[in-house]
């Protein structure tokens, strides 16, 4: 109703809907976004395509080693339309790290970063400050970058995941804690084909009522994938 | 201590704001050229530009270090041998060329008088090689007899070269830049052989290049002639050359500077490459390093204009007194010798300590690379495609000074020496090349940065500078899961692995790629 009441702002078609930041809450998110990113990388700026309703934050992430070397990446962070419920995506916005393929932990060609597995992503959109996370967690695995063509390319530094759904069913193992005779047993109610009740044995078959066992993981397994994938990953 | 970005580009900035208008003008009469040309003062000079290279001076300093009656014959000889060819270059009465400047065992000599006479200039090139080949043989071999007769071999080549000199007092040294001065060197071969290229080869009359064989489609040698033969040739041509008389002034120098007055010594502090001479030489375990920019002949060559040789002029200067900073101030070391588009270093500190000599040394040539791939392509974007390749080894080492009060060159003598500049020239821009002593000696986090080239016969390094270095450091604290803290307020982003104030700890997120 409110887009109704009232006049498109410039530069916005009345054919679209209305943009996060077009939306009260999202223009004093925006605004306080602003002043976190003027604060600590005074190096990106915003870019508003009024058009299209999108956001973008960009500019150089300047580098300084400790003997004063600069290093510059490009970066650019497009903002989804659900923002900030939805966590925004960034890019090797010049090409620095190429090739863009996963081994280097980019999903797309365009350099798409994968900084984490979506079940254990940091963006918290309660959080009025995950920006600052997100760009942190940003800058750091660029730095990895950094360091792993430093290392020759040889090894992704520090934690990784394997690629695709193989890093979903190592995500769902460290949820049960390594158990995979449980994970296992449980297939079939992470895909919905069995339902248990929560007072109803577990099928770990550790002879104890589910809602005390393993219903914890199955609930954050079932949280963190969707049906489709999870469908894919344990099929009947 | 140690590399800095920042305080790297501030000096090259001064440098270049107090370098001046170049100008470059033809030497068109006779002058003395140490005294006219400077960093700015620089001439086209034609001339012959003459190398000649004692080839077992480097193993004899090796090898002479074990008996100190020996090594004192050795350094006895080294000091005479090159007073004397002083002499038989630079006197009026015998070639009246110009000494350049003694590269550890390698002459580099120079005719341009008179000016502009290709033919004259040609004529004493090709003589200087047959004289100091001569001399050698029956002269001074027979003065100093050690377990093996000294040899040499030469090479020389005539034509143009721009003629400057490095700025500072009293650190000053002739340089020609132009494909005759390169070609001289590159020529020569195996010991004793003497070379000439094509250039002056067809420049020499005929019935001297009756006495040369074609080797391949540039290089000439010059045949062996007898004594008799020579001292023919010599009278024909007015050169004035009497081995009787080099004998007899060998003998007085002999007399001048007998063994009791020879000394050497180790060396507990930095060496002061000034106070060293005939009477004070050192013998230290140390590291040479050779640093050279690879690509300026051609950079060179291919400056047309004067506007474009200026501006090479100004790189090279640049690029000259960078390297140098690097080594004597970044670093604990000593800049040996500029040779042409070359540097020349030695790290000797702390005494015998040889994990911390090829550390400092290899330090320094990452600094090396640090500075031409970031600070000075920075200041001087013409440079960019210039690459610098560094050889370094590690050993035993005369260190000393040779020459007159007038003109004197530092020099270094032993097989690391030409070790390392071997490693220099068979690596390419970019490379730093180690000995496998220098390798062993280095701490975990620099040694890993080099690999064994077989081709090459080093541990090679590519594209290694400072920041790579911070990178591989950091690469261990990422694999072990552990934070970083991030510090981004000001005008660049710093990565740490210790807690700094105003940073943020960050705990890297395992990352993953969707398929």
């Amino acid at each position: 109703m409110r887009g109704r009441s009232h006049p498109p702002l410039p530069g916005r078609t009345s054919s679209r809907p209305k943009a996060w930041y077009e939306r009260a809450s999202g223009a004093a998110r925006l605004s306080h976004d602003r002043a976190l990113v003027a604060g600590h990388y005074p190096t990106l700026s915003y870019r508003i395509n009024e058009g299209e309703g999108r956001v973008y934050l960009e500019g150089p992430l300047i580098y300084v080693a400790g003997c004063g070397i600069p290093t510059e990446v490009e970066l650019r962070v497009d903002f989804p339309f659900d923002y900030p419920n939805g966590e925004p995506l960034a890019f090797d916005a010049a090409d620095r790290f190429l090739p863009h393929d996963m081994d280097r932990h980019f999903s797309t060609k365009e350099g798409c970063c994968c900084l984490w597995l979506p079940p254990k992503s940091r963006w918290d959109p309660k959080d009025p400050d995950a920006l600052l996370t997100f760009l942190d967690e940003v800058v750091v695995f660029f730095d990895r970058q950094l360091v792993y063509e430093a290392g020759g390319r040889v090894a992704w530094p520090g934690g990784e995941h394997a690629h695709g759904d193989v890093g979903y069913l190592e995500w769902v193992a460290e949820e049960f804690g390594g158990d995979t005779a449980a994970v296992t047993a449980l297939a079939p109610v992470f895909s919905g084909a069995v339902s248990v009740g929560r007072n109803d044995p577990c099928p770990c078959g550790k002879g104890i009522k589910f809602k005390r066992c393993h219903a914890p993981a199955v609930e954050r397994v079932r949280g963190g994938i969707g049906l489709a994938r999870l469908r894919r990953l344990f099929p009947l | 201590m140690g590399w800095n970005y920042e305080k790297s580009l501030e000096r090259i900035q001064e440098h270049l704001d107090g370098m001046g208008e170049i100008e470059i003008q033809d030497l068109v009469r006779e002058a003395d050229l140490n005294s006219l040309l400077t960093e700015t003062c620089c001439r086209r000079v034609h001339g012959a530009h003459v190398y000649t290279y004692v080839a077992n001076f480097p193993r004899m300093a090796t090898d002479c270090a074990v008996d100190e009656a020996e090594y004192k014959r050795f350094l006895q000889a080294v000091h005479l041998y090159q007073r004397e060819v002083a002499r038989i270059v630079e006197d009026a009465d015998k070639f009246d060329g110009l000494r350049v400047h003694f590269q550890g065992p390698k002459l580099h000599a120079l005719f341009y008088r008179p000016v502009k006479q290709t033919e004259r200039l040609a004529v004493l090139a090709f003589f200087l090689q047959l004289v100091l080949k001569d001399f050698t043989n029956s002269v001074f071999n027979p003065a100093f007899p050690f377990s093996e007769d000294f040899t040499i071999a030469g090479g020389a080549d005539v034509g143009d070269a721009t003629g400057t000199r490095n700025g500072r007092k009293g650190d000053r040294e002739l340089l020609f830049l132009g494909p005759c001065a390169n070609h001289a060197a590159k020529i020569i071969s195996s010991a004793g052989r003497l070379r000439v290229t094509k250039a002056l080869y067809e420049a020499l009359p005929e019935n001297l290049r009756a006495l040369c064989t074609k080797i391949d489609e540039d290089v000439y040698q010059i045949n062996s002639v007898t004594q008799k033969r020579l001292d023919e040739l010599l009278d024909e041509y007015k050169i004035k050359w009497d081995r009787e008389a080099s004998a007899e002034r060998l003998a007085e120098d002999k007399r001048k500077f007998p063994l009791k007055d020879i000394e050497y010594s180790a060396a507990h502090v930095l060496i002061d490459l000034d106070a060293l001479s005939i009477r004070n030489n050192k013998r230290v375990t140390a590291a040479s390093i050779f640093g050279d920019v690879s690509g300026f002949t051609a950079y060179i060559d291919g400056a047309q204009t004067d506007e474009k040789k200026k501006e090479a002029l100004r790189v090279l200067h640049a690029i000259r007194r960078e390297m140098a900073t690097v080594l004597t101030k970044d670093y604990e070391g000593l800049r040996v010798q500029y040779q042409g588009d070359r540097v020349q270093g030695l790290f000797h500190m702390p005494k015998d300590d040889e994990g911390k000599i090829a550390t400092e040394a290899v330090e320094a040539a990452i600094g090396l690379q640090s500075s031409m791939e970031k600070t000075i392509k920075k200041k001087l974007p013409e440079a960019k495609d210039l690459r610098l390749a560094v050889g370094v080894d590690l050993d035993t080492t005369l260190v000393s000074k040779l020459g007159t009060r007038a003109h004197r060159d530092r020099i270094c003598l032993g097989e690391p020496v030409e070790n390392a500049a071997a490693h220099e020239e068979d690596c390419e821009g970019g490379e730093i090349g180690i000995s496998k002593r220098v390798y062993d000696a280095l701490p975990e986090r620099l040694s890993k940065h080099f690999s064994y080239d077989k081709s090459k016969c080093c541990y090679v390094a590519k594209d290694l500078t400072w920041d790579k270095v911070e990178q591989a450091e950091r690469a261990a604290a990422y694999a072990a899961g552990a934070s970083v803290f991030v510090n981004s307020g000001g005008p660049g982003i710093r990565i740490t692995g210790e807690e700094a104030r105003g940073a943020r700890q960050v705990t890297p997120s395992s990352s993953w790629a969707d398929e």
